[in-house]
């Protein structure tokens, strides 16, 4: 006969035991991946290996712009700049102008494979790309803009520990911390499969974009699909941290403010959005003075502006784009996008509101690292014009490890929704 | 007669001083970082004050707090830390302290000692796990919360983690009133498109909490004081487990399909030997979900579907009161970000319906927790309004809102809100939540019908 205390302690016991067993695997399996993981993490990709910022760029100031002689180089500056330095009092110093960018021999010897091959469809899409520059002599503004799409940029890309600081009308500012990390499909050089990891939907890339500070945004990540179709608009999920879920968000929000900055999710980097979804065309090919190389990598700023003597302008040979959005109701009526004709990426950009008045002026610190030849921004500098603020982007300080990171060997399986929703809490 | 002070209290508003004395003296940007910004430290003190704005009509619960009295005063802490030990390795804890006045400004005699005891000082870590990874296996290890789904406002895979209704009923953010439970939780990425998932909760049971009798929230019959829970042992009998896979088709569409065996969260009261108590039968819940972006549209349609096999319905003609029917459950929403004129940013409209249906009832059967109901369907219709300002205060975003649900027998809530983010730190936020009803207990709105409330919610983030 079984006595009723006799069949407790039993189940008390298998209870214990079980707990037991499952203790042990999560020690063991704790252990594993502890052991497998110690040790610095490098990635696999051949151009990894870089540790800290590009060497400094020296020389002396060959000019200064301000309000007394802004007139005279008008027709250099952006309509943005003109405004600043004649409204917000703002000084620039011009350096000699070095032309030293140069992208690697693979990137290279496939632009040079694969001339000609490219073409642009009805639609606006990109066809029959493979690898390289795909338009070394651009004709229209599309082929411009396709040649910032696919300039070269990595197989993946990735930068951490980046600092917004968001300026208001008064001059406080206020903080956001982030990361980007970016994985192309296409134009493939380094890392397996080359040229095309090719899907069945045909992606063109994935980026995930992230927050890490203030506490409320804390481990908000937004994952965008971006598709070669020119009609299939890109698809975005975000894994909103208060909620605790992965919500699908509509390409439309694109035109939001970035976490409260003063750039649009289409601003991020200077032009995220899906160049298919614009009108573009050459309006001009010139030389602009615009933000090239550094003088420093703590470029100090204050009251909604950088010091002055922390940022250097050279004479640049630039194609100036305009682009206007499909959509009738987007936030910005056109861009003018100011392209840097050796890398291709955009030195400057002029914004205008839905009125047509120049709402916003856009300007990017790039300095080229010949070490893995990445164009390395110390910084993204994002001014409200009309109403006096900015956000301005700075690259945090780290000693012991790259900054922005290109062909680390970034894995397709992390840019998913399920994965993006293990970052966070 | 209030009582008096106690140290408890005295203790809690110290530290509460002292956190605000250290956030300030940190300066601008207060960041506790460690080990080379592997350890994170931060957290936020709060508070949400409600003050009552209808006379009570009588017999559901509430009764004791008249119009322009204050409902809910509470403070409360919240520091959470991470850690992380190497990429693939993370430690994750959220710890919360919490200080309800609303015990001291009313009676002694309106409470039991046990709800005082219960509800007045909060002192618990709401999460403690750890993360790991390996290749494309994810393991979450602890006590956690686990959503599924896609709605918004109701819940229909969000099956998990049961809530904690007993300060503030459903109107809080739900991350806030969500119960952790220890669980395992994995997630193994066959590739961008595919994922499975098993999720198990070995031990532990815990049902919704409701609030206690004498709350502002009280519902009659539930919550300390009033029919006790049903005892359920820490034991693997007594866990809950399932899968769900997700997968995207094509380009766009985006499916998940799980099953989930659980105890229902929800109460049902239960004839037993020892009189009534509130029992949590076990069910089965299979179930899918999806999402899609129409272009034409414009437009996210998101869905819910769920079959829930043997979900209890109050039956007094049952020897227990428990009849087991099997349940449908569906939800349809549409999310439509537009440009209005009235901002630069997007403004966000958002629709859902969600219907429920009891199966093969009886004419004994009683459906959705009102012993007088026999009508086996629900409706409920939801509508959401939220758009930004982002520069309209220098230094601050202005968000207003507006949340609306309607039940279709004739009960709804309405929400509008308006929140402010100031600086890095502070948010202010002021609200209104209106219900509308019957004096019964149908339904999430119907027994609350009468308590309208306006409230404060203001907090200081730190990290």
């Amino acid at each position: 006969m079984q006595i009723r205390g006799d069949k407790t302690a039993r189940e008390k016991s298998r209870n214990r035991f079980g707990l037991l067993i499952a203790a042990a695997v999560t020690v063991t399996f704790v252990l594993a991946c502890a052991n497998a993981n110690a040790g610095e993490y490098t990635g696999v990709g051949p151009l990894n290996k870089i540790k800290g910022p590009p060497p400094l760029l020296g020389g002396a100031v060959k000019f200064r712009v301000d309000k007394s002689n802004v007139e005279t180089h008008k027709d250099k500056l952006t309509a943005g700049l003109y405004k600043q330095i004649k409204e917000w009092d703002r000084v620039i110093n011009v350096y000699d102008t070095v032309r030293d960018y140069k992208p690697p021999v693979e990137y290279q010897e496939a632009t040079e494979k694969y001339k000609g091959s490219a073409r642009i469809n009805k639609k606006g899409g990109l066809e029959n790309y493979t690898a390289g520059l795909p338009f070394p002599d651009p004709k229209t503004g599309i082929e411009a803009m396709y040649n910032y799409e696919y300039k070269y940029n990595g197989d993946d890309f990735s930068f951490t520990d980046t600092d917004f600081f968001i300026y208001s009308t008064t001059g406080k500012s206020r903080l956001l911390k982030g990361g980007y990390n970016r994985f192309a499909y296409q134009g493939r050089l380094f890392l397996d499969p080359k040229p095309t990891l090719q899907t069945s939907d045909n992606v063109e890339l994935k980026e995930v974009q992230w927050l890490t500070y203030p506490e409320d945004v804390a481990g908000l990540a937004l994952l965008t699909v971006r598709y070669q179709d020119p009609d299939k608009g890109d698809d975005g999920w975000m894994y909103i941290p208060s909620i605790r879920r992965v919500r699908r968000i509509s390409v439309a929000q694109r035109g939001d403010s970035f976490g409260g900055t003063d750039l649009t999710w289409d601003d991020y980097r200077g032009f995220s959005g899906k160049v298919s979804d614009y009108t573009w065309k050459i309006i001009d090919k010139k030389e602009l003075i615009a933000q090239y190389h550094a003088v420093t990598w703590k470029m100090r700023h204050k009251n909604r502006v950088p010091f002055s003597e922390d940022v250097r302008y050279e004479l640049r040979p630039v194609i100036v784009v305009e682009g206007v959005n499909k959509l009738k109701d987007y936030v910005y009526s056109k861009r003018i996008i100011y392209l840097d004709a050796d890398s291709w990426y955009i030195s400057a950009e002029d914004l205008y509101d839905r009125r047509g008045t120049l709402w916003k002026y856009l300007e990017i610190p790039w300095s080229f690292d010949p070490r893995n030849h990445n164009m390395f921004a110390y910084g993204y500098c994002m001014y409200d014009l009309i109403g006096k603020r900015s956000t301005i982007i700075s690259i945090r300080e780290k000693q012991d490890g790259p900054l922005q990171v290109l062909n680390t060997g970034l894995k397709v399986d992390d840019f998913s929704p399920s994965v993006i929703q293990t970052w966070g809490r | 007669m209030r009582r008096k002070g106690n140290p408890v209290f005295a203790t809690f508003v110290t530290r509460i001083i002292a956190v605000l004395f250290l956030s300030f003296w940190a300066g601008e940007s207060l960041a506790y970082t460690l080990l080379d910004g592997n350890f994170e430290l931060k957290g936020f003190i709060r508070n949400i004050t409600s003050v009552r704005t209808e006379e009570p009509n009588g017999g559901l619960g509430g009764d004791q707090f008249k119009k322009y009295d204050v409902g809910l005063t509470r403070t409360s802490l919240q520091v959470e830390g991470s850690y992380a030990i190497n990429p693939d390795f993370r430690a994750y804890g959220r710890w919360r302290g919490s200080y309800d006045g609303t015990f001291d400004l009313k009676d002694s005699q309106t409470f039991p000692q046990a709800v005082e005891d219960e509800n007045k000082v909060e002192n618990e870590f709401r999460e403690l796990y750890v993360d790991l990874r390996k290749g494309p296996l994810f393991l979450r290890l602890g006590k956690q919360q686990i959503v599924w789904g896609e709605s918004d406002g109701l819940r229909l895979a969000d099956i998990i983690n049961p809530l904690d209704l007993r300060a503030h009923y459903l109107l809080e953010s739900w991350e806030d009133i969500r119960i952790g439970l220890p669980a395992i939780r994995s997630i193994y990425t066959v590739n961008p498109k595919l994922d499975l998932e098993l999720v198990w909760v070995p031990v532990s049971f815990e049902p919704t909490k409701w609030a206690g009798q004498g709350m502002y929230w009280e519902i009659p019959g539930l919550g300390t004081g009033g029919v006790p829970e049903e005892e359920i042992s820490t034991s693997l009998r007594n866990g809950s487990v399932g899968g769900k896979v997700r997968t995207i088709i094509g380009s766009g569409l985006e499916v998940s399909v799980y099953d989930y065996y659980h105890r229902d969260e929800m109460p049902h009261f239960k004839l037993g030997p020892t009189g009534l108590s509130l029992a949590h039968p076990y069910m089965n819940s299979i179930g899918g979900t999806f999402n899609t972006n129409v272009e034409l549209l414009k437009t996210i349609f998101r869905g819910e579907a769920v079959y829930n096999i043997g979900e209890g319905q109050l039956d007094f003609t049952k020897p227990d009161f428990i009849s087991k029917k099997n349940t449908i459950a569906l939800m349809l929403g549409a999310d439509r970000p537009t440009y209005l004129p009235i901002n630069s940013e997007s403004s966000l409209l958002s629709f859902q319906v969600f219907y429920k249906k009891v199966l093969n009832t009886d004419e004994t059967t009683r459906t959705f927790g009102d012993p007088n109901n026999t009508v086996p369907e629900m409706t409920v219709l939801t509508g959401y309004f939220n758009t930004s300002y982002p520069h309209m205060i220098p230094n601050g975003t202005l968000t207003p809102s507006l949340f609306v649900a309607y039940d279709v027998v004739g009960a709804w809530w309405v929400q509008p809100k308006v929140s402010v983010k100031y600086g890095d730190n502070w948010t202010v936020g002021l609200a209104y939540n209106g219900f509308a009803g019957k004096n019964n207990t149908r339904g999430f709105f119907n027994p609350v019908n009468d308590r309208d409330e306006v409230y404060v919610d203001l907090k200081y983030s730190f990290q």
